[in-house]
């Protein structure tokens, strides 16, 4: 069910509409806010992430740094995130990026939260 | 390009640091004392430390301590803490209370008043010993004046007034909505940071190490958002600098440590005002940070050359904290947290100044702008000949 919120009620979850699909090229991440959360949307083989916008160690938005494959660089200190799950590949951030679940359904992808 | 507060001022350019030497040499910290310290006007803290007469608290200058205390009238009244005996120190704690609003010195029982200074009782010395005249040994009475709740201190006796140095009211008056007279204390904390007194000045006055080091105050107002200056129109003085205002990040509606609102915003302000902090700074060492629900304060006291003590103020609307369970945690632990990180990098770089290598300084970027203005201040102020 979607509201004109532009939020996506399904069962106990609420899901945010972030962005049109043709927006997200593969390969290539934006970002998102979602309530207070800033977010980056990424294409990497086709399928749609969604992890934190910030990373966990300073303060420095992942947007402006790089994707290589499943490997998000921090453009600050070069720390590493797999995006799938957030985990940290490379230092210096100890801390892993919260990972939000996408649905991408007709041209809309929409992001838990 | 994304930049720090929006960028800088056209003329803000790349030159030299001070000297390493200018952070740990006992001749230029002797000379800063005598020079800027010793006659300049100090924030000693809030009124409301010391509300009734004989309340007093003490502030520590490098080698030099003073007593700020409330007398019978109602006046804050400062004296050096030195007996005129044998120059005891009079009291040793941080605050406290003088019974009746006598000071006693703990060597020989000399009372003073607190109102005056003036020498009431010598025990055993004969009252009618014509060779001892009591009011020939007065303490040494300080320059003291309250502005907005906060209380100043000034050593010089040919000081101009505080609203003649401040340029009162009218360098305060965009403050005045924050009605800071009205606020209380609602924690004080006291850092003690091995870094010299200029290093922590000066990481104040940029916001280049803000990404780097401030990842909860990054997040809450991130430092790439164009800052929002005060007007020319507003004046500033040679020691009270506007620093504009950093807003909230969007859907924060606080600037604390998660971004919700505990406590409502000071009646007063405008819409603008509620997604904004407002910084104001006192040179040589004070800033007053004023958020929407609550100031912080920091003031910083030269102890050592490499050793400086600062004292962190809360203020809050008296309402919230009369209130049982009244919830100020976001706001202190944010700027104890952000204080900590500040005070960490001030001793790196105090560190990395002692090294020979750095003994022509560094480079100030035209992101330290205000690091040079700062720089600039201090170099005027060592150059004045008494």
């Amino acid at each position: 069910m979607i509201n004109q919120a532009g939020s996506l009620q399904l069962g106990d979850s609420k899901y945010t509409f972030v962005a049109t699909s043709d927006s997200v090229e593969e390969g290539e991440m934006i970002e998102v806010t979602v309530g207070k959360e800033t977010l980056v949307v990424a294409r990497v083989h086709g399928s749609v992430h969604a992890v934190d916008g910030i990373c966990s160690h300073a303060y420095s938005e992942l947007v402006d740094g790089e994707l290589e494959d499943h490997c998000l660089y921090c453009p600050l200190h070069f720390a590493c995130f797999d995006i799938r799950d957030g985990s940290v590949v490379e230092g210096p951030a100890d801390e892993p990026l919260s990972v939000y679940s996408v649905i991408e359904l007709d041209g809309f992808i929409w992001v838990k939260g | 390009m994304k930049t720090i507060e929006g960028g800088w001022p056209s003329d803000a350019t790349f030159e030299p640091t001070f000297p390493g030497s200018e952070y740990y040499a006992p001749f230029t910290f002797q000379k800063e004392l005598d020079k800027i310290w010793f006659k300049t006007w100090l924030c000693a803290g809030r009124e409301e430390e010391i509300p009734n007469n004989g309340d007093y608290t003490t502030v520590q200058i490098a080698h030099e301590n003073f007593i700020v205390t409330r007398g019978s009238d109602g006046q804050v009244n400062a004296f050096y803490n030195v007996c005129r005996h044998r120059g005891s120190q009079l009291c040793s704690a941080e605050s406290g209370h003088f019974s009746r609003g006598n000071i006693i010195c703990p060597y020989h029982s000399w009372m003073y008043s607190g109102d005056t200074g003036e020498l009431k009782k010598a025990p055993n010395i004969p009252e009618e010993d014509a060779n001892f005249d009591k009011s020939e040994h007065p303490l040494v009475k300080i320059k003291t004046e309250t502005w907005d709740g906060f209380i100043w201190i000034n050593v010089d006796p040919n000081a101009p007034s505080l609203k003649e140095s401040f340029n009162l009211p009218e360098s305060w008056s965009i403050y005045e909505r924050y009605q800071m007279d009205r606020l209380k204390l609602g924690e004080k904390k006291t850092y003690t940071v091995k870094a010299n007194w200029k290093l922590l000045m000066e990481n104040a006055e940029e916001c280049y190490h803000c990404p780097n080091i401030h990842p909860e105050l990054s997040r809450t107002t991130p430092p790439n958002q164009p800052r929002n200056w005060v007007g020319d129109d507003v004046p500033e003085t040679k020691v009270v600098k506007h620093v504009g205002a950093m807003e909230l990040k969007a859907r924060f509606e606080r600037v604390n440590i998660d971004g919700n609102a505990y406590r409502p915003v000071f009646p007063g302000l405008t819409e603008d005002d509620e997604r904004k902090i407002a910084y104001l700074h006192i040179f040589p060492h004070s800033y007053i940070c004023m958020a929407s629900d609550y100031v912080f304060i920091a003031a910083m006291f030269p102890i050592k050359p490499d050793e400086t003590l600062v004292k962190g103020y809360w203020l809050f609307d008296p309402d919230v904290l009369a209130k049982e369970n009244c919830h100020i945690a976001d706001a202190v632990d944010f700027w104890d947290i952000t204080s900590h990180e500040d005070w960490g990098a001030s001793e790196l770089v105090q560190l990395g100044n002692q090294s020979k290598v750095y003994e022509n300084g560094g480079v100030l970027t035209p992101l330290d702008w205000r690091v040079a203005n700062f720089k600039k201040y201090v170099q005027k102020e060592l150059e004045e000949t008494d």
